[in-house]
């Protein structure tokens, strides 16, 4: 039978997860679609042409879609998302806002009682940033840090969220608790692959070290850092001052997991420099294809939770998501 | 007004003379001439799909060696 899968909101990431649910990688399915504006599902429905059925409309409605793709501002996604889970559809959420995903995590119980998944932060960071950290943790016998940084936003909601993430504190796993830090201390120069190259990261509200928490809680230090320039961090804790972009252009994220091999030290970096949107909308397609095919825990789980995170990497890198790792003297002084 | 001025003037000067210092004497050495960014083949990824199910195979036999804090 052909699996239906929901998309709520079809903005510059929504876009794009129509897109790649309708390419030539991804098998016979039937979609539905639902934004907010009537012009952004027409938008959708001729870019899907006759490639797929498609049905418009509200979300949830009529019979529950198999899984949803939630890729609508933060701020209300568990609502949505336990409505959806007491339908008895699989759940997929891209929202970075840590109080999302604070939400999100608390609806594990009706997820696991419902026999269902509720994907949190399926975007680029937190996302593609902890399945990068995943692989890394897998090649190590104990991981003692992790830290993610990213660059660069997807669409007007993306780029409000990160211009509110860089003035509320952040929460750091440091020892064996977690510590408020203000949003834009704690500069960090990270080098990604080009274009990007080398970008002063900030901490801020940031969702990845929750969800890594879930898979390493015994790490020592989970960080994450997100890139600003003096005039973000003079002007975020002003509204912004002018209309953000339709696409923030291209992005990366960076994670640098430290821990043992074999009694020896090793730091493992690996990076992928792309379209924040392209990014996140592709993570969120091939995890929703991988729960319509049944793969999945049960349950609220973030992406470093995935026991196949180097299936879900695979295919990424078959979508054109270029994984790249940093070899030189990180690790390797010598 | 003219202390001030010579205040300034000394200690424009001293940031000068140790900036040069450091200029002529600094022994940075030379920065890293190999390493990079490498992006990973489709092959690589298979292949740590295979290290990771030897790791986990060797793990469930208990025969994983663990990490010695010593080093």
């Amino acid at each position: 039978m052909t699996p239906t899968i929901a998309v709520a909101g079809l903005g510059t990431t929504g876009g794009h997860v129509v897109r790649h649910l309708v390419d030539e990688l991804s098998p016979p399915l039937a979609l539905r679609l639902h934004d907010t504006d009537a012009d952004a599902e027409d938008r959708a429905r001729k870019q899907v042409g006759d490639r797929a059925p498609v049905e418009v409309g509200r979300i949830p409605g009529g019979e529950t879609a198999d899984v949803t793709i939630l890729a609508t501002p933060c701020g209300d996604h568990a609502a949505v998302a336990s409505r959806l889970l007491g339908a008895g559809g699989h759940v997929v959420s891209i929202s970075d806002s840590p109080d999302d995903i604070d939400a999100l995590l608390e609806l594990d119980d009706l997820a696991r009682e419902a026999g269902r998944s509720l994907v949190v932060g399926a975007g680029m960071a937190p996302g593609l940033g902890c399945l990068l950290a995943r692989h890394a943790g897998n090649q190590l016998d104990t991981v003692d840090s992790i830290n993610i940084a990213k660059a660069g936003t997807a669409g007007p909601a993306c780029a409000r969220q990160h211009h509110r993430a860089l003035k509320l504190p952040g929460r750091d796993w440091v020892g064996s608790g977690w510590e408020l830090r203000a949003g834009g201390s704690g500069r960090d120069l990270a080098w990604f692959p080009e274009p990007i190259g080398a970008r002063d990261c900030y901490r801020g509200a940031l969702g990845s070290p929750i969800l890594l928490h879930r898979r390493y809680p015994e790490a020592k230090r989970l960080s994450a850092r997100m890139s600003a320039t003096r005039r973000d961090r003079l002007t975020a804790r002003l509204p912004m001052l002018r209309k953000p972009h339709q696409d923030g252009g291209p992005g990366a994220v960076r994670a640098e997991v430290r821990g043992w091999r074999n009694g020896r030290v090793e730091t493992i970096v690996y990076a992928v420099t792309a379209f924040p949107s392209v990014v996140a909308a592709a993570v969120a397609v091939v995890v929703a294809l991988r729960l319509a095919a049944g793969h999945g825990p049960v349950g609220a789980s973030g992406l470093s939770e995935w026991d196949d995170a180097n299936l879900i990497l695979t295919e990424l890198h078959r979508r054109g998501v270029p994984i790249s790792t940093f070899s030189g003297i990180v690790g390797d002084p010598s | 007004m003219l202390t001030l001025v010579r205040r300034v003037a000394a200690a424009l000067g001293l940031t000068g003379l140790i900036a040069m210092l450091f200029r002529l004497r600094g022994r940075g050495g030379v920065p890293p001439q190999t390493g990079g960014w490498r992006e990973l083949t489709e092959v690589e990824l298979a292949g740590f799909l295979a290290d990771e199910a030897q790791r986990a195979a060797a793990a469930e036999d208990g025969t994983a060696e663990a990490p010695s804090a010593g080093e």
